[in-house]
């Protein structure tokens, strides 16, 4: 398994026809130009015309993306998926949630207009907190609520790199909540982004969008690039068919540096953003208990923050390395009269990796990380206490060992952990990789890993619903409101998976590779619910309330497994195809879609016209309070046009098959849940 | 909305009178630019005279999971200081007795300085498009600049093997170590 910080293994609805018609005739414009316009020259010669090239002239020569792929992917003990520039590019997607739906294994549910649940294997939720999101090496994941706010997670899409998903606990090298899976977003290296971009394009659920970024080279030592973002999104549609007031804005800013100089190299990397998000919320509202029970509010919740991050990388005799990265993360989330909260973290890590023995790779580090929380909560919901420390103290150890060189590989590893919730936590894995030929990769891993509380779970207490309940069934007059109220107990434990997994990796030619992935896992001291008998509070306000403990008493399993594939039919034609399967026993929590399957068409029409499909189905699955979801099958299209090389425009069509979705109902907080449906809009990109 | 899409599908169809083309850009590109280049590596270098086992073929090795097929089918019949070039796969470096070039690409990072010690001896010129391998002791390395490739000169290692590249191809490259 290749590391490092780059963590690399050896990617609604139309509402009127008024905006639609610009675009048609945007189109229309376009297509009469093809006949005129001549198709521009081809990216590379011909082999004849190439081998007679010149060192000056082969210099010049731009290479393909297509055909740049992750390296050594065959050599990864994992179920490892590659999510490359091109094909975000190439999947009209404008959000990293949505970029995600192409992985086999990983569940994207849409709650509202900002809103996702995104999990691996299972176990999904507005707050999934079985899944460890970084960002060049930064931790995207919340210690408030053990998630991910998505809202929250952008960045230029054009500049990334590549996303790696690894499904299957990451917890030897990445850490605790590392448990079902691992995200990695990887952005482009400054050298590598050049000169500029601007990108800007509108339609019916993007209000507007533009995008703007210069990159420039330092001397002979380095890059430095710097860009911003600005989107404007619609709302999207409730269950009952109403327009959902959950349209967002937001804006993004940042800068990337990277030097190197003889055996060191050095980032420099920071973002900020700001941005509001409307959103519905019902929740019990004690002023308004006897009359009205449930209050439904409209927010504007402000969100904001902004992160360094610097990593310093030296390579040292016979191909070792020592790399040390230092981050402060910022975030600010404020649901008027409901919940504010502010999160600091700064993390500092320390990775070494060297080769003895002429069969060993040993990889050990260290990391220190601070959490400083301070919150204000309201009646509703609130922490306990209302600022908290946390103080994260790991380290880890792997080795790589050569059983029969090329042949046999064989991992075995270790991350250790302190935290202040549960203590010492320790997340042993051992992986078998056997490479019998180029051809065929087999491996197979057994792992522990937990997933540690968060404050949300821990210290939290919230109320959720209220609603009339007749105490005395025979006399109507004994009509209280009941409060259903959700806390932490403030001393729970670490949720323990073992796991147990196998793949096998086929390149059948150089166009075509397969790739098959199953697991077993085995949960136990999952977080459940525990109710306590009703209490009588005399007020004023006057209600029973009940609450429901948050405890370490669920255990369940879940198996299943992932296929992957990809084939360049013909040139102009590639394949990708993604496909999922689980089966859960019963447990707390939402219960996940047995099938999902993703097929995306990339075809070249001409030189420089693209036709890009992506057809996607979901199965039936179940939110938290086991109402279903119904499964669907929709499909995006893109047309993309490059007039000259500079140039590119596109038209997007997404969720064209169903007039409206609901994905997914959230957990935790009741915020109406929203779907999407039919949409389109245009983008143009140019780079200079 | 569907047949509204689908229409404009066909029109471009239409319009712009297409057949699908074969394209030029396909997979194999990336690999292809990088067997000229390793083809003009070899041109602007200098072998010491004598001591080469077969004197009329310039033979390039190609070891790891490196698309040798793209070399072979680019590179076969082109002659390099008069010698007629031959690509030969090898899963390790003691398949083949002294090539005059060692391509390494997708290599295990954890074999490189064992492979580079074991041909160090020789006076063979060593080129890869892994990252680092300048800095581990190889002589010539791929990278990836922008959206094109470039390379880097380890001249120390290149010297270590008695051998020599000309100027021209110094004057081009990105960064020269040991210099």
């Amino acid at each position: 398994m290749r590391r490092g910080f780059k963590r690399t293994p050896s990617h609604r609805q139309i509402s009127g026809h008024c905006q639609l018609r610009p675009l048609l005739v945007m189109a229309a414009v376009c297509l009469t130009l093809l006949g005129v316009v001549p198709a521009q020259a081809a990216a590379l010669p011909s082999e004849n015309e190439l081998v007679q090239l010149s060192l000056e002239d082969l210099m010049t020569l731009e290479v393909t993306s297509a055909s740049r792929k992750a390296q050594s992917l065959a050599d990864t003990a994992a179920a490892v998926f590659v999510i490359t520039n091109e094909d975000i590019r190439r999947s009209g997607v404008t959000n990293i949630p949505d970029a995600l739906r192409m992985v086999p294994g990983v569940t994207v549910a849409r709650i509202d207009s900002s809103k996702w649940a995104v999990t691996a294997r299972g176990f999904n939720g507005r707050f999934a907190r079985k899944l460890l999101v970084l960002i060049d090496g930064r931790s995207a994941y919340s210690p408030l609520f053990s998630g991910v706010f998505w809202d929250a997670q952008d960045t230029l899409l054009e500049d990334i790199e590549r996303i790696e998903v690894i499904r299957g606990p990451g917890a030897t090298i990445w850490g605790a909540n590392a448990v079902n899976g691992v995200i990695n977003i990887i952005t482009k290296n400054a050298a590598d982004t050049t000169g500029g971009l601007v990108v800007a394009g509108a339609g019916s659920y993007e209000r507007g969008f533009g995008s703007v970024r210069y990159g420039t080279e330092l001397g002979e030592w380095g890059a430095l690039r710097a860009y911003g973002k600005y989107f404007s999104r619609n709302e999207l549609k409730a269950e009952d068919g109403r327009p959902a007031d959950d349209g967002w804005d937001m804006g993004r800013g940042g800068f990337r540096l990277d030097g190197k100089s003889g055996q060191n190299s050095f980032t420099l990397q920071g973002d900020f953003y700001d941005g509001t998000e409307r959103e519905t919320i019902s929740y019990p509202d004690l002023a308004s208990l006897s009359t009205g029970y449930m209050t439904t509010r409209s927010a504007g919740t402000k969100v904001g923050g902004g992160n360094l991050l610097s990593r310093w990388t030296r390579s040292l005799a016979d191909d070792a390395e020592l790399s040390l990265q230092l981050y402060y993360d910022r975030n600010k989330r404020d649901i008027p009269q409901l919940f504010n909260d502010t999160t600091d973290t700064v993390d500092l890590d320390l990775l070494h990796r060297f080769h003895w023995g002429g069969r060993h790779e040993t990889v050990w580090g260290g990391g220190f990380r601070f959490i400083d929380e301070r919150i204000t909560g309201s009646d509703t919901i609130s922490l306990y206490p209302a600022f908290r420390n946390e103080k994260l103290y790991s380290a880890f150890l792997q080795d790589d060992i050569s059983v029969v060189q090329d042949k046999l590989h064989l991992i075995i590893g270790s991350k250790f952990e302190h935290n202040v919730y549960t203590g010492f936590e320790v997340q042993p894995s051992g992986r078998l990789v056997w490479t019998p030929n180029e051809q065929l990769s087999l491996w197979s891993a057994v792992s522990r890993a937990v997933h540690t509380p968060s404050r949300g779970e821990s210290d939290n207490a919230l109320k959720q619903f209220a609603f009339p309940y007749q105490v005395d069934p025979t006399d109507p007059n004994s009509t209280l409101p009941m409060v259903i109220a959700v806390q932490g107990p403030g001393n729970l434990q670490a949720e323990v998976l073992m796991a147990y997994e196998a793949g096998v990796r086929i390149k059948a030619s150089d166009r075509f590779t397969v790739d098959l992935a199953g697991f077993y896992n085995n949960y136990r001291r999952l977080i459940g619910v525990e109710s306590s008998p009703t209490q009588f509070v005399p007020g004023p306000p006057t209600y029973l309330l009940l609450v429901n403990t948050l405890r370490n008493k669920d255990h369940g399993e879940t198996w299943g497994g992932e296929l992957a594939a990809d084939c360049q039919v013909a040139d102009p034609w590639r394949l990708i195809f993604a496909y999922s399967y689980i089966t859960a026993t019963e447990m707390a929590g939402d219960r996940p879609p047995s099938n999902q399957v993703s097929l995306r068409s990339q075809l070249e029409l001409a030189e420089n016209i693209e036709l890009d499909l992506w057809g996607r189905y979901v199965g039936a699955s179940k939110d938290y309070l086991d109402n279903s979801l119904a499964g669907y099958l929709t499909l995006d299209a893109r047309l993309g046009w490059r007039p000259v090389k500079t140039l590119e425009l596109s038209l997007v069509g997404r969720n064209l098959l169903h007039h409206r979705q609901q994905e997914y109902r959230a957990e935790f907080i009741r915020t109406v849940p929203s779907g999407a449906g039919r949409e389109v809009y245009g983008k143009v990109s140019w780079r200079f | 909305m569907v047949l509204k899409l689908a229409r404009i599908v066909v029109l471009t169809l239409v319009v712009s009178g297409l057949k699908l083309l074969p394209l030029s850009a396909s997979p194999s590109d990336e690999s292809q630019l990088k067997a000229v280049f390793v083809l003009n590596f070899a041109k602007l270098t200098e072998w010491p005279a004598g001591g080469t086992v077969d004197g009329n073929t310039f033979t390039i090795a190609v070891l790891g999971k490196a698309p040798s097929a793209t070399f072979n089918k680019l590179l076969k019949g082109q002659t390099v200081h008069g010698r007629a070039v031959t690509v030969k796969h090898i899963d390790n470096v003691r398949q083949v007795k002294e090539p005059q070039l060692l391509y390494l690409s997708d290599v295990e990072r954890q074999r490189l300085p064992g492979i580079l010690k074991e041909v160090g001896q020789q006076s063979v010129l060593t080129v890869s498009d892994m990252t680092g391998f300048c800095e581990a002791g190889g002589m010539i390395g791929l990278i990836p600049v922008q959206n094109r490739l470039g390379f880097e000169v380890n001249l120390a290692a290149v010297r270590k093997a008695r051998l020599s590249v000309s100027s021209q191809l110094l004057k081009l490259a990105k960064t020269i170590f040991g210099n």
